[in-house]
């Protein structure tokens, strides 16, 4: 029976390590469960704000929402929706950041914060190149959004093919060739700039997300050690 | 459940997903880059050790027979001054004469010591290796004497030697582990533990370089003598991965531990899914109850950080993300098919996205890694095709599922508090197996 004792099972399972591994993934989904509203209606009043800087007309719709005209050929409708928002970048890499890694707060405190700011902007960079690449296939013309597409498409299928290109550029540019050649067929086949959103939306929003998730969980653990510690990393043994 | 908060929990648990994915991505990122860079170093190398070596090979057997034989007979033609020791766990068949027809010296131990697991067999035959030195009219350097613990169906590449040696002209590593790979390749599940030991692992390994952190492994871990001093009377602990646990010992008492890129040594994979899943249930109990040492590794001011924190780092892989990952990653999966096969759009947030689109973006991110790490595979392995590599890192996301199921194996057992140790079984190699002519005229 003594084996069934939870601080007997807390230091079989890896004891501190273990809590802490299970208190990140439950700060993560409770606080998603929560917050994800809040998030919500957060970045959305952001990106009003940003894309009425860039001369768009914007007024809020319910909650989390944005209707944004640009003259007669560009009016769209869109959500900042749970899943939009900032909550699981935020929360995941404070959770991380306060609770999963240990050394010294000082460190983690400031690499956290900089890596949930980071993720907030290229999170509102995101929605609003959502607007703007709608805006885009809106108002310039098919042959010229055909051309400019097939253009970044090859561009990026060089760069994928070149030698002496490191994986991450390379997995940048596989991703964004696709997304090209993606939006270059729904405009061949004539689809509207809103299923173009849709499509860009769909691709390059989780990308995105995911590529400045894995940026802020490495400048996470940069900051955690140091600039004596990354020179030491930068040399090969 | 009402619908809004079921479609909130789903949406949560992909919240999770996405934050696994990228920790692991990010993971990915820095392996492939480091090790990557560390094997194109040490394949232009030729390396040659500055110092002058004494090596003793120590290897413990339970019930080898099969194997030993061509294990020792492989060590001294490779090494000829070198000590083989081989610790006889009260083997039932022939292990200790046939290892002792190979020129090994044959430690036997016997009831009620015998049979407690590898490590105590290993600190035995360190004993004996102290009792040698001790012996020695100049005793034995501490320093300058290597002990490389070999499984007894371990096999080092010609070049290994020299090259884990040189590496330990540096003093101040205390550890070099070869990377692995399989050498019966003859079933497909053994094909795919070589592209997940060879394709996969050792890159990694080739990594942690970098962060002087390598995971020493049970076969062709290469230890100097003064670092297993510094741990103490037994090197070994009685963990359920008695190896994981020596490299956490290693590092707590500032030894760094390092990785002989190139070269490698090879072993028999398992030939049965059951055989996998008790293997891997094993490892991932170890590695989850020696996760209990991750905060002593930041108290310690002889640890650097990039020590600590990719230690860190892997010792809660399987808690952390493995484990969430297992239920997330199925979720995400059962979601996109139902909606693949029954929709041509997901209602995702009220946004109706298309399936094929999704799919592709999933696809992607999920095997993109493995594919990568599939190429580097086909260019290091005599024989592989290209296609076959890419073929089997797309397996390799589903064969990823045995180590998950043995995760929650792992853990359940240790919430139950059972820690026996199940041995890994060979299986006869025909050109290797036959006991030594004396022994089948006996």
């Amino acid at each position: 029976v003594s084996r069934l004792y939870p601080a007997a099972v807390l230091r079989r399972v890896g004891g501190s390590t273990a809590l802490r591994a299970v208190a990140t993934v439950a700060l993560v989904l409770v606080g998603y469960t929560y917050t994800h509203q809040w998030f919500a209606r957060f970045d959305s009043t952001i990106a009003a704000h940003s894309l009425r800087a860039l001369g768009f007309h914007v007024t809020s719709v319910g909650a989390s929402g944005l209707a944004v005209h640009a003259g007669k050929q560009f009016d769209v409708t869109a959500i900042v929706t749970g899943s939009c928002s900032s909550a699981a970048g935020v929360l995941g890499l404070l959770a991380v950041t306060l609770v999963l890694l240990p050394g010294s707060p000082v460190r983690r405190g400031i690499g956290g914060v900089v890596a949930a700011l980071l993720f907030v902007v290229c999170n509102q960079l995101r929605i609003v190149s959502i607007v703007l690449v709608g805006w885009w296939l809106a108002t310039t013309s098919k042959e010229d959004v055909l051309a400019t597409l097939v253009a970044l498409a090859i561009v990026a299928l060089l760069l994928v093919v070149l030698p002496y290109r490191s994986l991450a550029m390379r997995v940048a540019a596989v991703v964004f060739c696709g997304l090209s050649v993606i939006l270059a067929y729904d405009v061949w086949r004539g689809s509207n700039y809103l299923d173009g959103m849709i499509s860009y939306h769909a691709l390059a929003g989780p990308m995105l997300t995911l590529a400045t998730l894995a940026i802020g969980i490495l400048v996470l653990w940069r900051a955690i050690l140091g600039r004596d510690e990354l020179k030491l990393l930068s040399r090969r043994a | 459940v009402p619908p809004e908060l079921a479609g909130t929990l789903f949406n949560a648990v992909m919240a999770l997903a996405l934050l696994l994915l990228a920790w692991g991505f990010a993971q990915f990122v820095l392996a492939y880059r480091w090790g990557h860079q560390e094997l194109e170093d040490a394949l232009a190398r030729d390396p040659q050790p500055e110092g002058d070596y004494r090596l003793v090979f120590l290897i413990a057997c339970l019930n080898e027979q099969e194997v030993i034989g061509a294990t020792v007979r492989e060590a001294r033609r490779l090494a000829p001054h070198a000590t083989v020791l081989v610790v006889d766990d009260a083997s039932d068949d022939e292990t200790g004469p046939c290892a002792l027809a190979e020129g090994a010296m044959v430690v036997r131990r016997e009831f009620p010591d015998a049979r407690q697991g590898k490590g105590p067999a290993l600190n035995q035959g360190y004993e004996v290796l102290q009792s040698l030195s001790r012996l020695s009219p100049d005793g034995f350097d501490p320093e300058r004497t290597i002990v490389c613990v070999m499984d007894a169906d371990g096999r080092l590449s010609d070049g290994a030697i020299p090259a884990v040696l040189s590496r330990f002209d540096n003093p101040r590593v205390g550890g070099v582990q070869l990377p692995v790979r399989i050498r019966n390749k003859g079933r497909f599940l053994c094909r795919m533990q070589d592209f997940e030991f060879w394709g996969m692992s050792a890159i990694t390994q080739m990594a942690r370089i970098r962060t002087r952190s390598v995971s020493l492994g049970g076969n062709g871990q290469f230890t100097r003598l003064a670092a297993l001093v510094s741990v103490g009377h037994d090197p070994w602990s009685d963990a359920l991965t008695e190896d994981l646990d020596l490299a956490l010992e290693l590092t707590l008492r500032g030894w760094e531990l390092d990785c002989a890129a190139a070269e490698w040594v090879t072993q028999q994979g398992v030939e049965t899914l059951p055989a996998l899943l008790r293997q891997r249930t094993r490892w991932y109990q170890g590695h989850m109850t020696c996760a209990a040492k991750a905060p002593l590794l930041w108290r310690h001011e002889g640890v650097a950080r990039r020590t600590a924190l990719e230690t860190t780092i892997y010792l809660m892989t399987p808690a952390f993300v493995m484990l969430p990952w297992s239920i997330a990653f199925t979720a995400g999966l059962a979601f996109l098919v139902f909606n693949l096969v029954v929709h041509s759009s997901l209602p995702f947030d009220g946004v109706g996205v298309q399936a094929g689109l999704y799919a592709g973006f999933w696809y992607a991110l999920t095997f993109l890694p493995h594919v990568v790490h599939g190429l580097l595979y086909a260019q290091r392995t005599d024989g592989e095709r290209v296609l076959s590599a890419i073929g089997k890192a797309h397996v390799n996301v589903f064969y990823a599922y045995a180590n998950m199921v043995a995760g929650w194996r792992a853990l359940g057992r240790i919430l139950i508090g059972r820690a026996d140790w199940a041995k890994t079984k060979r299986v006869a190699e025909p050109e290797q197996s036959r006991p030594p002519a004396w022994l089948e005229a006996a």
